[in-house]
């Protein structure tokens, strides 16, 4: 279990460590100016989608309380 | 043959296991000496499956119907898999047994094996070292001889890295060859399942069984046939070596050399290349893996699935969950994940450039030898170890790591790297690299 203060220690490390890769990063010059998805021959045809009616009767297996498409829980009773 | 090599699997987990904690969960041994028969019988009327007589452990990431997939925390902990996980539905059907859940990074984040909530994973080769991570329990079981190969998991270097530390083979497959469906994902525009293996064979075999396109998996798709037979056959490969320093020149100079009497012996032609600011990409891979490991995450809230993330998970875990939600908020638009990704873009167009060069490049796959279990080292050196597997992952190509030698009795890998789509190069030039199988579970 981690306490509040090495949780604060952390979050503060992270950031620190956050802002040195950034500024690092920074200094790259020729960087494209937007990131982009290259669609390359790898890329899949769009298609009808998933054709398993199982699939959401699996996803829900672990819920306690659910109907055909949501599981059911009452606020602040988990 | 099937049901006197699990019992001999059996008999060694349970006798040395415990020294090396590789294994989460092992399956009933009575129905999986039922399940090997019925295997058996297979084999002896010629009806058996791709993998019959191969016994496979699976990281605890990876969803297998009824077995508990806790992903090495305390989080998901009484997580039983409610469905096979793609890889494992067809790992089945080619009547592969599955022994057991193996350790790992708890959620696949660390690059040592120490991160596990049920305790660390020890080096078969020497039990007071990490194995690497994050697929530890992998790399471990393999090396220890506890199975024949394992599944795990690869999103910065966790399968090559593990296998370099182990002296084993580790293979990732190029980004999209395997469906992640039933992976519970670390970072997942990087993250890929592959196999660890005894040898090169042996991986090649379970990729040409799990990869596909999958409905499920929308990135997935139908890529280059492999050929299992000419996999030795030798061709004047051009072979880039990576010009780049590393903190141990030991493990370079090993690898150098034995790529370069490789070579000669085969008439292949080496280049050294230089690929611009490929030393920041470990600045580069982890704002990315912050951010979506912080959006994946996000169903750990002690509703759906087990005890809520923060509140439970280690150190690690929790470093990548807060680091990720500090990126995600507003004010930092563009500042780290947007910066992060263009870095990514422009990575992935250098290696574009290398690969009409060379048909791979080589280099170490860990620039550091393993460490000792409990060693105090910064967040800084431990994402260090990533160095040279992170690459792969950021312009999504195919990497192997075959042992290449050893340095004081610690296994070297050598990372073997190659274009998207090129799984069968990468692992026609790891076979003819491929030594003799040095057995480290004799050491035991």
């Amino acid at each position: 279990m981690i306490s509040e203060k090495e949780r604060k220690q952390i979050e503060t490390e992270s950031k620190k460590l956050l802002e040195k890769f950034a500024r690092k990063l920074w200094e790259i010059k020729g960087l494209p100016k937007e990131s982009m998805i290259i669609r390359d021959k790898s890329m899949r045809k769009e298609e009808n989608g998933c054709s398993d009616k199982e699939l959401k009767k699996r996803m829900l297996a672990n819920a306690k309380n659910k109907n055909d498409d949501f599981i059911i829980a009452k606020e602040k009773s988990w | 043959m099937v049901v006197e090599k699990l019992k001999n699997y059996l008999k060694k987990i349970k006798k040395e296991d415990k020294k090396i904690n590789s294994f989460l969960f092992v399956r009933n041994e009575k129905e999986l000496l039922k399940e090997a028969k019925i295997i058996e019988d297979k084999i002896k009327k010629r009806k058996a499956g791709r993998l019959a007589g191969y016994i496979i452990g699976v990281k605890a990431n990876i969803n297998v119907l009824g077995l508990p997939i806790s992903c090495a925390s305390k989080v998901l902990e009484d997580y039983i898999g409610t469905y096979d996980a793609t890889v494992i539905k067809k790992i089945k059907e080619e009547d592969g047994l599955i022994i057991g859940i193996l350790n790992c990074d708890e959620f696949a984040c660390g690059s040592s094996g120490e991160n596990s909530a049920f305790g660390p994973t020890h080096n078969p080769v020497n039990l007071d070292l990490i194995t690497g991570g994050s697929s530890s329990g992998a790399a471990a079981s393999v090396a220890a001889g506890f199975c024949d190969v394992a599944l795990g998991s690869d999103t910065g270097g966790s399968l090559r890295n593990p296998a370099s530390h182990c002296g084993v083979v580790g293979l990732k497959p190029s980004y999209g060859t395997v469906s992640r469906y039933g992976l519970i994902d670390l970072a997942m525009s990087f993250d890929q399942i592959g196999p660890i293996g005894k040898n090169v064979y042996d991986c090649a075999l379970i990729l040409d069984v799990i990869k596909g396109k999958d409905e499920y998996d929308s990135i997935s798709f139908q890529s280059p046939k492999l050929n299992l037979k000419d996999l030795d056959k030798n061709k004047k490969f051009v072979i880039g070596i990576l010009d780049l320093e590393i903190q141990n020149n030991e493990i370079k100079k090993l690898i150098d050399d034995r790529i370069e009497k490789i070579a000669k012996k085969n008439g292949w032609k080496l280049i050294k290349i230089k690929i611009p600011h490929i030393d920041l990409a470990v600045e580069t891979y982890y704002p990315i893996v912050y951010t979506e490991f912080f959006s994946a995450t996000r169903k750990f809230d002690g509703r759906r699935y087990g005890k809520k993330i923060e509140e439970v998970c280690g150190t690690e875990v929790l470093r990548r969950i807060l680091g990720g939600k500090e990126i995600t908020k507003s004010e930092h638009h563009g500042r780290y994940y947007h910066l992060a990704l263009r870095v990514k873009d422009f990575l992935s167009k250098e290696f574009e450039k290398v690969f009409k060069k060379v048909d791979v490049i080589v280099s170490p796959t860990v620039p550091q030898l393993p460490y000792k279990i409990g060693e105090k080292l910064s967040v800084e050196e431990i994402y260090d170890y990533d160095l040279l597997t992170i690459p792969a992952n950021l312009f999504g190509g195919c990497a192997i790591s075959i042992p290449c030698g050893e340095i004081n009795g610690i296994p070297v890998g050598m990372q073997i790297l190659g274009n998207k789509l090129d799984c069968q190069k990468v692992l026609n030039i790891a076979k003819l690299l491929e030594k003799k199988q040095i057995l480290y579970h004799n050491n035991i």
